[in-house]
């Protein structure tokens, strides 16, 4: 059976997958769609699935509003993509993951490197500490790429505030 | 003739920054006005438009807040910014300097034959 709300949700989640401002951009798009079907239901007496097909089709094809979407891409949003599995397009899924192996590879070997070079160096009297801030320099932007969803500072923190809210109100 | 699709590319910013001269909107209404300005002669593919919309947040010309339809559905509102009205003003000039330029041409060619 027909479920106008599901469809609606299908399509403006498969427009803006993985990308940055997920959530408003899927919201706005709704809302387009909304209107659009309700005008052809009373205007044109169309069922709501006729309707919801003929608004997609004045809508635009998903993959050319990616692309239109796309041309907006920051290098943040871009490390976004990459750091959430979904990359630059037109790559296919496998090209993605060794791409993500790579970029994952490539942090860790700096890391390797980082860390051998601070206890050879001059700063190893300081290494321990030194370690430390850079291993968070690290991690900190990793963490934050790897869980924002919206262009804030403190999305990150969020999440973790809300699954530790979570933890506590379960049961 | 249809229009070209240039023209109607070239056309979008300045037809969203008067829109919104006018008064704060939303996406489906920016449309539904352009349609209606335009006889049906403009057709936007009507997704296209929101692109278009966060370039033009982005690069400050316009604010997004968001509000409520009258359904109580969540609705993404756009009022002009003053960085907004000063580019429009740039624009109109630009668009009046073509205008101008062409009605002179035809004028011209008038007075030749």
């Amino acid at each position: 059976m027909f479920n106008l709300e599901q469809e609606i949700q299908n399509y403006c989640q498969s427009v803006h997958e993985n990308g940055l401002d997920q959530e408003e951009r899927i919201e706005e798009l709704k809302d387009h769609l909304y209107c659009e079907i309700e005008r052809l239901v009373k205007n044109e007496d169309l069922s709501e699935q006729q309707a919801f097909y003929k608004a997609i089709e004045y809508t635009g094809n998903a993959d050319d509003l990616k692309n239109e979407y796309s041309k907006n891409d920051t290098v943040y949003a871009i490390l976004h993509e990459i750091a959430r599995g979904k990359i630059l397009k037109p790559m296919n899924t496998k090209k993605a993951a060794v791409l993500q192996i790579v970029t994952a590879l490539i942090f860790a070997a700096s890391m390797i490197v980082l860390d051998y070079w601070i206890d050879h160096s001059q700063y190893a009297v300081y290494s321990e500490s030194v370690r430390n801030w850079l291993l968070a320099a690290y991690m900190i932007p990793l963490f934050y790429l790897s869980t924002h969803e919206r262009q804030c500072g403190w999305c990150g923190f969020s999440t973790i505030k809300q699954k530790f809210s979570n933890m506590f109100h379960k049961g | 003739m249809s229009m070209s699709k240039d023209l109607i590319a070239a056309s979008a910013t300045p037809l969203i920054l008067s829109i919104l001269n006018h008064g704060d909107s939303y996406g489906y209404d920016i449309i539904q006005k352009v349609n209606e300005l335009s006889d049906g002669e403009v057709q936007w593919a009507d997704g296209m438009l929101y692109p278009i919309l966060h370039r033009l947040e982005k690069k400050g010309l316009v604010e997004a807040y968001w509000g409520a339809s009258e359904t109580g559905r969540k609705r993404k509102y756009y009022r002009l910014k003053k960085k907004g009205k000063e580019e429009l003003t740039e624009q109109r000039k630009h668009w009046n300097q073509f205008h101008s330029m062409i009605q002179q041409l035809q004028g011209g060619m008038a007075c030749s034959i």
